[in-house]
């Protein structure tokens, strides 16, 4: 029965795609080739990799320290739709590591900060700020126009809201977190790899410190995770979980396996 | 049987060391090593809560049994952003 009204959802989300992407599709212009012809020019990248960008759209849930790394190198890259969701302001406190905002955003609301610094960064891309809490009520509606989803929250309850919605809909997770001075990122392809709650039953730590630049080391690998996905390059941490340990500089890459009772992506849900 | 154990961020703090090589006794399970571990270092337990495991580079769950050259990972998940 999930299952059924999964594909209703996946069809009015594929529409949603269609029209963007009627608009965004096409070849690149020529100030698109010199603009991003530094990675163009990787080998196996080239042009139509970059137009595969350019018809991406991907939303970063949460516009903090992580999602302004994250958010940022995604517009640099030139995903071409950025949605950024957060319903918070801008507070002194933020600002050692969310790099979005400066001492004149305080109060503000983050959402249209992020949009207004994302679109000074490049006007060649559609850029969107939402201020809005991510709930089970909304969260479905918020993501079914997207082909990727960027996890950049603070919190699990609403990590878990973004993972069910995604695993619901189809639509791929990019995960990060961080604390002190580590973090961790895991992609979920879903019904491919392990999601949130396969490895994460339960929320772990609460409210934690965190060093600025750990944040945006976390989420530039998630922003690399993802231009690699659109790009058509596997993305390297789809069914592995990364965990950086930026103290003593190491890392662990760890094999992740689909938990079958998972109450989120488990087989016994699928019918 | 010899075994190697990693530990991560808070973890690696609670026992001081990043990683040691322990004998312990054939068919041990891996929650059994983190309770011995556990008795070890009280503030590892302090974190048991807190804590992720793989085996071999690959998640674990804790029931699976310990072989010689095993290799077990220890740390925490995280959340913020």
């Amino acid at each position: 029965m999930m299952h059924g009204s999964r594909e209703g959802m996946k069809e009015d989300s594929d529409a949603a795609k269609s029209s963007f992407n009627e608009k965004t599709d096409g070849m690149l212009t020529e100030r698109d080739a010199i603009r991003y012809s530094r990675q163009i020019s990787i080998l196996g990248f080239g042009k139509e990799k970059q137009r595969k960008l350019k018809s991406a759209k991907v939303m970063v849930a949460g516009a903090g320290g992580l999602g302004s790394a994250a958010a940022l190198y995604l517009a640099a890259a030139g995903i071409g739709y950025i949605k950024i969701i957060d319903d918070d302001a801008v507070e002194l406190s933020n600002l050692n590591r969310q790099i979005f905002y400066g001492e004149e955003d305080i109060g503000k609301d983050k959402a249209s900060c992020a949009e207004k610094k994302l679109k000074s960064m490049n006007a060649d891309i559609k850029v969107r700020g939402i201020k809005e809490k991510i709930t089970e009520d909304n969260a479905v509606e918020l993501i079914k126009d997207v082909d990727a989803v960027v996890d950049c929250l603070d919190n699990f309850d609403t990590r878990y809201i973004i993972n069910d919605a995604c695993i619901k809909l189809g639509i791929p997770l990019f995960h990060g977190a961080c604390m002190e001075f580590g973090g961790q990122a895991m992609t979920v392809i879903p019904e491919e790899t392990a999601c949130l709650r396969c490895i994460f039953p339960k929320p772990p730590h609460k409210k934690v410190p965190i060093l600025g630049a750990v944040a945006g080391t976390i989420g530039t690998i998630q922003a690399t995770e993802v231009v690699k996905f659109f790009a058509g390059i596997e993305p390297a941490l789809a069914g592995k979980l990364l965990i950086y340990d930026g103290k003593f500089f190491s890392y662990e890459l760890i094999e992740l396996k689909r938990r079958e009772n998972c109450p989120s992506c488990g087989v016994s849900n699928e019918d | 049987m010899k075994i190697k154990v990693k530990f991560f961020s808070s973890h690696r703090e609670a026992v001081g060391r990043s990683e040691i090589n322990m004998k312990v006794d054939e068919g041990m399970r891996l929650k059994e090593l983190m309770d011995m571990l556990m008795g070890s270092y009280p503030k590892l337990k302090k974190l048991s809560e807190y804590t992720v495991l793989s085996l071999n580079h690959r998640y674990a769950s804790g029931e699976e049994i310990l072989k010689e050259g095993d290799e077990v990972a220890i740390f925490p998940p995280v959340e913020g952003g």
